[in-house]
């Protein structure tokens, strides 16, 4: 009934789950915040309350590497910058109707020498919902992947250096267009994904409006 | 007790299942038709025009338009009609997603004094394209 969600639902591993949380840390400056406090009062507790107990033993273990694994975790965006400088990128055009083509490019600078597993480029439908409970506001998302380019596979990076894409994309014909309501909406991005050898992810996204217009050829 | 039932004059074809189609902008021709098993004074006959969303999110709605067409007393065993249009807007279009849904409908309230008001609503799709040519 109405207009099916375009492309192939995607599927969210650990990995994934990782890189979103790592995105939104870099994206939200007072999550960043948030979590180094957290991390720096739980480790303090920690550390106060087994030394001044003198009780440390070996099941007490796991509460350290919570504390470890918060640190790390509230770091981690300045982790990735160390290498990687914030990259740029832009779409043309930004609002397009079905049956467009857009071109997307990626522009950053290498900091230091690191070795690409590989760089990935998705043109992404996303649906959103917002709903409250008692708890409080509950976002929930689903990704449908339209077309997914492998950029750049096992690739050695060289400190100083830029690295440059561009990627073209077409809207399918028969989609729906950007939709926004105060709890619900249709989204279309745009989103590189940089993956290094033993490091966390880089990714950034780029929204398109598609617009609530045939596609040109369909009169 | 009545009877409420949504006609539609124009519109294209539905596949089996679907509602009836109409492409954005178009002028939408329908009739409600009633059918009181007694007589029912009427205070206002409603006839909305609007889009609300389904799925995992909270809901949300608009009222594109909304006319009253009849105030008086609709006679038991009779039945009555009366037409109505409405200019489609150009969005958002009919959407089936796995968290969001789109639903437009013609919605009919029948005000009764001292009683339930009656409702009935009447999903449509709005689609640009033909139907032969949409996703399912």
């Amino acid at each position: 009934m109405g207009l099916s969600p375009p492309g192939r639902r995607r599927v969210v591993g650990f990995r994934d789950l990782f890189s979103d949380f790592i995105e939104f840390l870099l994206s939200n400056r007072r999550s960043r915040i948030a979590l180094l406090v957290v991390a720096l009062f739980w480790n303090g507790f920690l550390v106060l309350f087994l030394f001044a107990s003198g009780d440390i033993a070996l099941s007490h273990l796991p509460l350290f590497v919570v504390g470890v694994g918060l640190m790390v975790l509230s770091l981690y965006p300045a982790v990735i910058r160390w290498r990687l400088a914030p990259a740029e990128i832009a779409v043309m055009p930004k609002r397009l109707r079905p049956g467009e083509k857009l071109t997307a490019s990626y522009r950053q600078r290498i900091k230091r020498d690191a070795s690409l597993r590989q760089m990935i480029a998705r043109f992404v439908f996303r649906e959103t919902a917002t709903y409250w409970t008692k708890n409080g506001k509950r976002i929930v998302t689903q990704d449908f992947v339209l077309d997914e380019k492998t950029l750049f596979f096992r690739f050695p990076l060289i400190g100083g250096t830029l690295l440059e894409q561009v990627v073209e994309f077409t809207v399918p014909k028969e989609t729906m267009h950007t939709f926004r309501s105060r709890n619900n909406r249709l989204e279309y991005f745009v989103v590189f994904q940089v993956e290094l050898k033993g490091w966390v992810d880089d990714r950034y996204r780029a929204e398109v409006e598609v617009i609530a217009e045939p596609p040109r050829d369909s009169g | 007790m009545a009877a409420i039932t949504v006609v539609f004059q124009n519109g294209l074809p539905a596949k089996e299942g679907e509602p009836i189609r109409f492409q954005p902008g178009q002028q939408m021709l329908g009739e409600v038709v009633l059918r009181p098993q007694k007589d029912v004074t009427c205070r206002h006959l409603w006839v909305g025009l609007r889009w609300r969303t389904e799925g995992r999110g909270d809901f949300d709605s608009e009222e594109i338009n909304r006319v009253d067409l009849f105030q008086g007393t609709l006679r038991g065993g009779t039945v009555h009609s009366f037409p109505f249009a409405f200019a489609l807007p150009q969005q958002p279009w009919s959407y089936s997603g796995v968290l969001v849904k789109i639903i437009w409908e013609i919605s009919v309230e029948v005000d009764i004094p001292w009683a339930i008001n009656l409702r009935h609503q009447q999903p449509f799709l709005l689609l640009p394209h033909p139907p032969d040519d949409a996703t399912s």
